[in-house]
Order: structure tokens, then sequence, then C-alpha cells
């Protein structure tokens, strides 16, 4: 640790505007992309594609005037967006961005800070992230946000439960909570030859959770229902506008990318990758772009999901939770402990191991969906108003500035 | 906290440290005294969010990090998420929340006053010495000064958080307390569902909680479910009831009786 | 083992500086020109009527986080034993096992009372 100061100051500074950069660019990448499956061209005025106008929204958005409706409770009204986006700054420090850089004699990875308890800040980081959400919808004092921050926050937290199991069987291959432990568990030859042994293969059912478990926690299509225009109005951030609001945005954004990025070292080997025999003077690059290119490929899921994806019922969303994920993946980590036992004691024959895993397999397809066929859902009709109707393409401002319109409707009078 | 300071002063005088520590330990105090003068109940829950963060914070300075996230984790990631989910659930600014029995009190005042002796004992009393703060394995120390091992070297080097240190010691050691921990947890769980189904029995009525004596089954109900949500935040204020120190805010409406008359349950 | 977090800790910092920046500038640079509709609650347009000091919600949102809690319980439980569960061997996957069967207990019961349905 006889690293000179500039070392942290540097690593901090580097991964704070990388997270900043890259949510700058998916805000205008979602719209490009959103517009094409929508038969629209998006942004296309500001800088080549269109690339500057996350930026140009931005610099709008200081301009604008920063209501602060009467009946707030002023403290907590102007806290609640500053968690959000602290807090998803704050998730990142323990991921990794690349491999070890040497500068100025200094050899250093490229992550903030490697914890020793790793995994476990990255899900307190994330709990801390609801009272964002909550606060704000309850600050606003005001019925559709307290209805949208109230139910948000109960489908966070249980789906950050879903998530936390599921890295309990991350944690169980790799036996380490660092992320680089678990990043190097995840380096040697795989089942197959010529398949790396990422963990989202052996854990293919902890992985589909964990997925799933991010489009929810991050509050997005088809799982956003916090925003769901046609009952909430804008959820909990109804009340809020200019700056503020665009905390929230911003914080919703960065949630995209930071758990496309934290998905990444715990399932998909991190930041390590072929380097094609480059010479070392170059090959620190390749980390890096592994470990970028990975992360876009999560990135790009989530767009394409708010594309195609209609919005989830709320009651649907929770047992989905509750009833199918967080069952899942409590029995596929006692599973995975069960595998490794028998592997750290000899092993199985191939045989039994391939008959095991159709078997697991099949058990795991009937919990899927046997459930669900044995208790059909049948309030769906009962129930009169159904709200499963998908985000209207119409609010999707075709290549307008305004980013603020798509959630704020009719805000000004 | 004194001998706390004094370990942190001790322990290879680590100027860091010793800043971290009372940087936290006032952290704690203050949100403490914060949690129990504020009148809104929604800031006091904060306040109490904001202690639990320095207790964390205390932890890390004490080289336990997976003791700090779990309390993290736990208690202002979970605990505190339910306390609010309760507020809520009750109406915040519910008048009845703010007003408790002179039974209530002279119970609050005396389990505090237990409590703050018990703790006071455990500190300062004849218990207190080198031993029973580093353990029976410690070396014998002169009386003034503790001379014992810090947790990142119990924990060992391939260890520094001491997760395996916990994980070995639960799973070996304490394997019932772990199993009951389970049984606890389970009726915890049957008791809210039996609470919570009683209630929905009740037909729904906006006023039930407001202290109007109705219908003596529905607003038994209605405060059994407050007091099955509330005990740990009652117990975490101690008994500091009478401590209230009115601190009106412009954005509270002030209940309609004097500010003596009121006081904050839980 | 503290100064691993010095980074961290510089992190927070740029995350507070940029956030309270942002807001501060924006505060400084925005109009501000109030009227009362303005700062009435959103209500869609209409002349707010709801009051919600004292609303109060459904025991559900209770359940849930009651649910929450006892699972993050257990999932904080997990962790531990994920760590060190080769040295413990069958005899900590048993004991797992059997916590996470007592707890199952629990959660299928509040399923089956319906604790979980959004009726």
């Amino acid at each position: 640790m006889e690293q000179p100061l500039w070392v942290p100051v540097l690593q901090a500074v580097v991964v704070f505007a990388y997270y900043l950069l890259i949510t700058a660019v998916l805000i205008w990448a979602e719209r490009r992309v959103v517009a094409r499956m929508q038969s629209r061209l998006g942004p296309n005025r500001v800088g080549p594609f269109g690339i500057l106008q996350t930026l140009v929204d931005g610099a709008k958005m200081f301009f604008k005037e920063d209501i602060t409706p009467g009946m707030v409770n002023k403290v907590i009204y102007n806290l609640a967006p500053l968690v959000g986006v602290i807090a998803g700054f704050l998730v990142v420090a323990v991921i990794p961005i690349g491999g070890e850089v040497t500068l100025f004699g200094e050899t250093f990875t490229l992550v903030v800070a490697d914890l020793s308890i790793g995994v476990l800040w990255i899900l307190a980081l994330s709990s801390i992230h609801v009272y964002s959400v909550f606060l704000a919808g309850w600050a606003s004092n005001s019925p559709y946000p307290l209805l949208g921050g109230i139910r948000s926050s109960a489908q966070m937290i249980s789906y950050e439960i879903a998530q936390g199991l599921a890295v309990a069987s991350v944690v169980i291959y790799a036996g380490s909570l660092r992320v680089s432990d678990i990043v190097a568990a995840q380096s040697g030859p795989g089942f197959i030859d010529g398949v790396p042994a990422w963990y989202a293969i052996p854990l293919f059912p902890a992985f589909l959770v964990f997925v799933i478990g991010m489009v929810a926690e991050a509050g997005r299509p088809p799982f956003d229902l916090a925003e769901a225009e046609g009952e909430l109005v804008g959820g909990f951030n109804t009340e809020y506008s200019g700056m503020r609001f665009g905390m929230f945005m911003l914080a919703e954004f960065m949630s995209v990318v930071t758990m496309s990025a934290i998905v990444v070292p715990l399932f998909l080997g991190g930041p390590a990758g072929p380097t094609f025999g480059l010479p070392d003077s170059v090959a620190w690059v390749m980390p890096i772009l592994w470990f970028f290119l990975k992360m876009v490929g999560f990135i790009f899921f989530f767009i394409l999901l708010r594309g195609a994806m209609p919005r989830y019922r709320y009651d649907k969303l929770m047992n989905l939770g509750w009833k199918v994920l967080i069952p899942v993946a409590l029995v596929w980590t006692l599973v995975t402990a069960t595998f490794v036992l028998i592997e750290e004691a000899g092993g199985l024959p191939a045989g039994t191991r391939l008959g095991l895993a159709v078997a697991a397999a099949v058990i795991l397809l009937v919990l899927l969906f046997g459930g669900r066929a044995s208790a059909p859902d049948t309030r769906s009709v009962a129930k009169a108003p159904d709200i499963t109707a998908g985000r209207t393409p119409a609010l999707d401002e075709p290549g307008s500035a305004d980013l603020q319109a798509t959630d704020h409707q009719e805000v000004a009078p | 906290m004194m001998l706390l300071a004094q370990a942190a002063e001790a322990g290879a005088g680590n100027t860091a440290e010793v800043l971290l520590f009372w940087v936290f330990a006032v952290l704690a105090l203050g949100s403490a005294l914060a949690l129990i003068t504020m009148r809104n109940i929604v800031h006091a829950a904060l306040m109490l969010v904001l202690n639990f963060l320095s207790i964390a914070g205390l932890y890390l300075t004490l080289e336990s990090a997976f003791l700090s996230i779990i309390q993290v984790l736990v208690y202002a990631g979970a605990i505190m998420v339910l306390f609010l989910f309760v507020i809520m659930l009750l109406g915040v600014d519910n008048d009845d929340l703010l007003t408790s029995e002179p039974t209530a009190r002279v119970l609050a005042v005396a389990g505090g006053a237990l409590l703050a002796g018990a703790l006071l004992f455990a500190f300062v009393g004849p218990a207190t010495s080198p031993a029973s703060v580093c353990g029976p394995d410690a070396p014998a120390a002169a009386p003034d000064q503790f001379d014992c091992r810090g947790l990142a070297e119990a924990y060992g080097e391939d260890d520094p958080s001491g997760v395996a240190f916990v994980g070995r010691t639960m799973f070996t050691r304490y394997t019932y307390a772990f199993e009951l921990s389970a049984l606890l947890l389970t009726v915890a769980t049957i008791g809210a569902v039996i609470l919570a189904r009683r209630q929905d029995l009740a037909p729904e009525d906006e006023d039930e909680v407001d202290g109007v004596p109705g219908a003596p089954a529905d607003g038994d109900d209605a405060a059994a479910l407050a007091r099955a949500g509330l005990p740990a935040t009652e117990r975490a204020e101690g008994g500091e009831h009478h401590a209230e120190v009115g601190d009106p805010e412009p954005e509270d409406h002030e209940p309609s009786g004097s500010p003596d008359d009121h006081e904050r349950r839980g | 083992m503290l100064s691993e977090y010095l980074p961290v800790l510089l992190l927070f910092g740029l995350a507070v500086a940029f956030a309270v920046g942002s807001l501060v500038v924006s505060s400084l640079v925005g109009p501000r020109v109030p009227n009362p509709t303005k700062l009435a609650a959103y209500e869609s347009g209409n002349i707010p009527l709801a009051d919600v000091r004292n609303t109060r919600f459904s025991v559900k949102f209770y359940m849930v986080a009651m649910l929450f809690l006892i699972f993050d319980i257990e999932v904080v439980f997990i962790y531990p034993w994920a760590v060190v569960f080769r040295e413990l061997g069958w005899f900590g996957l048993g004991q797992m096992a059997l916590f996470i069967g007592i707890l199952g207990v629990a959660f299928v019961y509040e399923i089956g009372r319906g604790g979980l349905e959004w009726d």
C-alpha cells in the first residue's frame, strides 16, 4: 500500500468519469435504438448521429425552473435525489473496469477499491438506493408520488432478495466475497473445451434470476411500475422538476449501466479475455475492451427489453419475484452447494453427472412453469382495469429535445 | 465508548483510525439524540438510519468490515425499510403516534434507566478488564493498558473482512443458536401474518387508529398491529421518551394540545 | 486495511460534489417564477383534493417488508456459510438446509395464507 496519493485519486476520477460518460451515451443510444425499433429516426441533429443530444439536454436542464411545490417536506425532498445518484456512483466502486495498468512506474488495477467484502458492498448500496425512491415519494406529500414511491420500494426490496440469493451461489463456487477472487476463479478452463469458465454457464439459473432481478431493480421496462404513466403519472418523481428531476433520471439510467457492470464480473468472467498475443505495451487495453463489450451487451439487452416488452402488472411482478425467482434461487443455492461438495469428494462418473444435470433442469422447469399451470391466474379475468398496456410509442418523442416531456406530460399548466 | 476510544488510541497510534472513530462516535451519538428529540416521525427514522450507518463506520474502524457491511445491509437496508413501511401503514402524521399513556411513560423511563445503568456497569464496572475485552487468551497486561490482538490479526491474512471467521464460528460453535434464529424468524413471520389477516377481516375504516374508541375489535386490531410492528423502535429509543424537546418544524402540523401532552411513541 | 477505503471515500466525495454542484448551479441559473398552481400538488390538472398526510397503506406492503427482512437475514447468513462451506462439508450443508427449511415453513405459511395476494 505504498502507492502515492495520485493513484487512488486517479482510480476514483477515472471510474467516476467512465460511468458518467457511458450513462450519457446510453441515454442517446436508447433513444436511437428504440426509435429504430419503432421505425422512427430518434435524435439525429446535434453532433454526428445526434450523439451530443444528452449533453444538450443536460445543459438545458440547468436552465429549467426547479419548482419546489408548497406541500413538500423540504429537507427530505432535496435529499432524496442526492441519495439516489450518490448510491448509484458508489455501487460500482468494487467493479474492475479493466485489468492491471502501469503508469509512471506504478502498477494498479482499474477499480476504485477491491474490497474484501466485495459483493456485499453491491447489495448494501442497492438497499440504500431504496431510500431515494421511498423518501422522494413520501416527501412529495402528494398522492401519485406516495403511491409510486411505496410501490417501487416494495418492488426493489423484493428483487433485492432474489439477486442476493443468486449471488450466493457465485460465492459458493468462488469461496470468496472479493470481486477479484470471483473473477480469478472464472479464469480457468471451462466444462467443455473452448468455452470460458464463466459462472453464467454452470450457474445458469442463478444468472437468469440475477438478470431478471437487475431489470426490476433498475426499475426498467417491463418492470417500470414506478412510472406507470397510465396510473401513476410519473411515480415517485412526479413532483420533481428541473435538475432535481434530472438527478432521478440520471440515477435511473445509471443503474442500467451499473447493473450491467455488476453482472459482468459475477457471471461473465469480468474483464478477462484473450489478448491475441499482443505485446505487453498494448495488451492492457484488451481487458478494458472486453469489459466494455460485455457490459455494452447487457446495456443493449436493457434497451431491447424497453422497446419490446409491455409493462408488467404489479401483482404479477410481485408474484414473479416472490413465488418464482426467490424459491428458484434458494433451491439452486443448495443444489450448487451439493454439487460442489460432490466434486470435492472426488466427483461423479460422467453418465451420472449428465443424468443429474437433466434431472435438475426438469425440476427447474417444473418450478418455473408448473406453479403457473397449477394456479391459473383467474384474477386477470376478474379484475376490470388491466394496466398491462405498454409504453405507447407516441409518448416517445420523435427526436425532440425535451426529454422531460416524456415522463412529465402536463406538469406545467 | 471510553473503552473503544482508549483501544483506538492504543492501537498502533493510527491517527486516521482515531480521527474516524471520533467522527463516527459523534455522528452516532448526535443522530441518536436527534432521533429521540425530533417530532417528525420520518425524520426520526432517518436519524436512526444515520445512526446505523455511523455504527457501521465504527465497526469498520475496528477492523470488522463484514460486520460493518451487514450492519448497513440488515439494519439500514432491511429493518429501517420495515419501519418506514409500518409508519406508512399507520399514517405518518397520525396524532395517535405522538401520544402515550402515563403508564407507558413510567415504564419507558424505568426501562431506560435500567438499560443505561446496565450499560454503564458493563463499561466501567468491575467486570471490565483487559481479559473481558480481549478474551481469556489475551496475554496478561498491566491493568491500565490493553495489550491484545486486533480483529484483523484474529481473522488472519487471507480473511481480512472476517467473513470466514464468522462463518466458521457460526456453523460450528453456535449451531444451535443459528438454527434457533431460523425458528425465531419463522415465529415472527407467522405472528405478522396472523395480525395482518385479522386486520384484513375488519372493514376498512380510515379513522380506526385515530384514538377514537370505535368498534372495540377493529380498534384493537389496529393497535395490536401497531405494537407488533413497532416494539423495536421503542426499544431503540430506550427510556428517553421523557427527553422530548419540542422541535416544531414548520411543515409539521402541530397537534391540538400543548406540546407536553403529546409524545412520540415509536 | 482502512486505506483500501480511501478511494471509495474519494469516489463518494466526487459523487456528492457532482450531485450537489449540479443542483446549486441549476438553482443559480434557472428561473424562479412561482405561482399558486405551480406550487400545488400535481393531480393531473385537477384541483388537488387528496390529503395524503393521513393516508394509510395496505397491510400488504407491511407483509412484503416483513418477508423482505426475513429473507435479507437469510441471505446474510448464507454468505458466511458460502465462503467457508468447503471446510464445513456435509455438516454445514445440512445445517443450511435445515435453516432454509425452517424459514421455508414461514414462507409457505405466508404464501398459503394469502400474504402476497394482491387483490
